[in-house]
């Protein structure tokens, strides 16, 4: 479990739209050759109930995603189960 | 603090100097599964060695110099030198000749090597690339199964040795646990979620190591670093994966100069030949 930093999207739609907004902020892509597709990209909360879609806060962001918010995002159990 | 520097980018000449002819990593040690480094790793390699993207969004080739090291000229005059100047990875070409490049096309998580104007190095000065824990990896389309690997990684550790997995694989939930350092100082196998083994690595604090985890069969590992063995593990995991640079989570927060990853287990010699071999150029040991 942990706790992120960010904007919490109760649908894949959302997220893309958030996501778009952002690449269009910034006008991502430059040129038709570039690798670089998006500015940021969204994760999905698999192991949560109910599931969510989430971008990770950065502060280039603010201006067009507005103010984040704190949220728990579950993981995989760790330290793992058997060691030497 | 993170050391940064110009760097040396230069690159050796393992057959010694004069009108020697260059001799790569890869020409000792060929049919590697992928190959990712800031020098040039064979000498019919004609391609780059990174695609790097700077503050105003556009790219650009870096390629190498005449030594065989990164052309940090080329790579400072197209990002700059000034306070604001940054430059990313968006791409790590794969020099083994399988073109199993590694890309990021997130810009928030590129790796960066240039920063505000000054290139990132490891403790001896050469270039590095940084990367962080959870916002920081590179895709690869490299299968691999972990009873039949041998890998090869120049890094740096940073001033956490919690999470250090220079490696991962492409589930996102799943992806931290493969052949990496993490979670004190150990090197850890499996998936996440089922059995597996951790073996001390020997990692310090803000260092630069050449680590190899050794699989030779899905009961039989080892781990290496400056050539020394840290332990084995006889735990009983087969997993087939797809190769990620840095682990999406739990991932390396240091520098990296180098990941070479070949799809069988070396034995414990010829492991600690190749990291001999890397060694004379890197001079960690």
């Amino acid at each position: 479990m942990a706790f992120i930093k960010g904007y919490q999207y109760k649908t894949e739609q959302e997220a893309i739209n958030a996501r778009e907004a952002c690449d269009a902020y910034y006008g991502i892509p430059v040129g038709p050759d570039d690798v670089t597709q998006n500015w940021v990209e969204y994760r999905f909360a698999e192991l949560n109930t109910p599931q969510f879609w989430y971008i990770v806060f950065d502060e280039s962001l603010t201006p067009i995603l507005g103010t984040p918010t704190e949220f728990e995002v579950l993981t995989p159990s760790f330290p793992p189960n058997e060691e030497l | 603090m993170p050391r940064i520097g110009i760097g040396l980018g230069l690159g050796l000449f393992q057959g010694g100097g004069g009108a020697a002819p260059y001799v790569g990593f890869l020409d000792s040690y060929p049919n590697a599964a992928a190959a990712y480094s800031l020098r040039k790793l064979r000498a019919a390699y004609t391609g780059n060695a990174i695609r790097v993207r700077r503050t105003d969004l556009t790219e650009q080739n870096i390629g190498f110099n005449a030594l065989g090291g990164l052309d940090t000229t080329a790579l400072m005059s197209f990002v700059g030198t000034g306070v604001l100047d940054n430059g990313f990875i968006t791409t790590w070409y794969d020099q083994s000749g399988n073109g199993l490049n590694a890309t990021q096309t997130t810009a928030l998580n590129q790796p960066q090597i240039v920063i505000a104007g000054s290139m990132y190095t490891d403790i001896n000065g050469f270039p590095s690339i940084r990367t962080a824990i959870n916002a920081i990896w590179m895709n690869t389309s490299v299968n691999l199964n972990n009873a039949a690997l041998s890998t090869f990684k120049v890094i740096r550790t940073g001033g956490n040795l919690s999470n250090s997995g220079v490696m991962g694989a492409t589930d996102n939930v799943n992806d931290y646990a493969f052949f990496n350092s993490f979670a004190d100082n150990n090197y850890y196998y499996g998936n996440g979620t089922g059995a597996e083994s951790s073996i001390s690595a020997g990692l310090t604090l803000n260092s630069n190591f050449i680590a190899s985890t050794l699989n030779r069969s899905s009961t039989d590992r080892q781990v290496v670093t400056n050539a020394v063995s840290r332990g084995t593990s006889n735990v009983n995991k087969q997993t087939n994966f797809t190769m990620r640079i840095n682990a999406q989570y739990r991932g390396l927060t240091g520098f990296v100069n180098e990941i070479i990853a070949y799809g069988s287990g070396d034995s414990l010699s010829t492991c600690q030949a190749k990291q001999n071999l890397i060694n004379t150029y890197y001079g960690i040991y």
